[in-house]
């Protein structure tokens, strides 16, 4: 009974851990992102049709690595692949 | 609070089960519906007698076509409408989702569902490799594995098999995260609250949309080696 608490709690745990550090590189680097291509927009006004969308583009792809981390959170809290066995061991166990 | 796949119909063809889901009903509701507005719009512009509907038509004709010529040159012109199709049918499904308080079986955004989103990612996978194979010729299209160096070809064949997946996690994610923020809100608070999240979803469908095919538009201009002067 123990050991199925430890497991649940760790997983609950590292489910939100996985996001919250995802999220943390991915908000830095698209800060870096939107700074530069503000500045390079101030440099030259004339350029900001083109310089917007590579910055929509390149803000959607760094997204995507923590959508990644975001799927694996999710499958972590909803579709656990170890639940069945833990549930399985703390019934032959006392 | 449900998040979890609903199945309304199970079908028993032969031997296999099929399980047809809310998801599947929503993606063929936005298939007609895209379906539908752009046959009104291609029939408003006929030649010699056009409507007023026509200009909008011609708008999106003309977005479409700098939109796609921004990428894939002068010549992309060609494949335009398969990439209009996919901006197109992808857009409706994540602007489907905004309907999915409402609790009716078929008013679900289908990119919810990873078999829709993994669907889009093969079929656009396999339109860029066959375009590929056709135009350039089989052994041109084995020879670009081991392009920069013999010994690249593991890594080659990992990138092109990453391309669907990270396509497919990246529409899934985005939606089934907003998904998931639009039901627990409208959980909470049902009135006034949710028109926030409710903008933030269609922002997010919109460039969701956006950023799946001009990553098909890319990985389309790579296999063709547009600016090596290829054809």
């Amino acid at each position: 009974m123990q050991s199925a608490i430890l497991f649940f709690s760790i997983s609950i745990v590292t489910a939100g851990l996985t996001i919250a550090l995802a999220v943390l590189g991915a908000s830095a680097a698209q800060g870096k992102a939107a700074s530069t291509a503000f500045e390079a927009m101030a440099r030259q006004p004339e350029s900001q049709g083109g310089i917007s969308g590579s910055l929509i583009l390149s803000l959607a792809l760094i997204e995507s690595l923590a959508i990644y981390a975001l799927a694996i959170s999710f499958v972590i809290l909803f579709a656990n692949p170890f639940t069945a066995s833990v549930l399985n061991l703390i019934k032959t166990l006392p | 609070m449900d998040i979890s796949q609903k199945i309304l119909l199970n079908l028993k063809i032969g031997n296999f089960n099929v399980a047809l889901s809310n998801t599947f009903l929503a993606s063929c509701i936005s298939a007609l519906l895209f379906i539908i507005i752009a046959i009104v719009l291609g029939m408003s512009a006929k030649r010699g007698k056009p409507k007023k509907l026509a200009y909008i038509a011609e708008m999106i004709y003309e977005l479409l076509n700098n939109f796609v010529k921004g990428i894939l040159g002068e010549k992309g012109k060609s494949y335009a409408p398969f990439i209009g199709a996919l901006f197109g049918y992808i857009m409706f499904s994540n602007l489907l989702g905004l309907l999915s308080p409402l609790g009716i079986p078929g008013l679900t955004a289908p990119t919810t569902d990873l078999s829709v989103t993994a669907s889009f990612a093969i079929i656009g996978i396999i339109y860029v490799h066959s375009i590929s194979i056709y135009l350039r010729g089989g052994l041109n299209y084995i020879k670009h594995f081991f392009k920069p160096s013999f010994f690249m070809f593991p890594i080659n064949l990992i990138e092109e098999i990453v391309k669907p997946v990270s396509l497919t996690v990246r529409l899934f994610g985005n939606l089934f995260g907003e998904h998931v923020v639009y039901e627990i809100t409208f959980a909470l608070i049902s009135f006034g609250i949710p028109v926030l999240i409710m903008a933030l979803g269609l922002f997010t469908g919109l460039i969701q949309a956006y950023v799946f095919s001009m990553l098909v538009m890319v990985y389309l201009s790579e296999l063709l080696e547009l600016n090596e002067g290829g054809k």
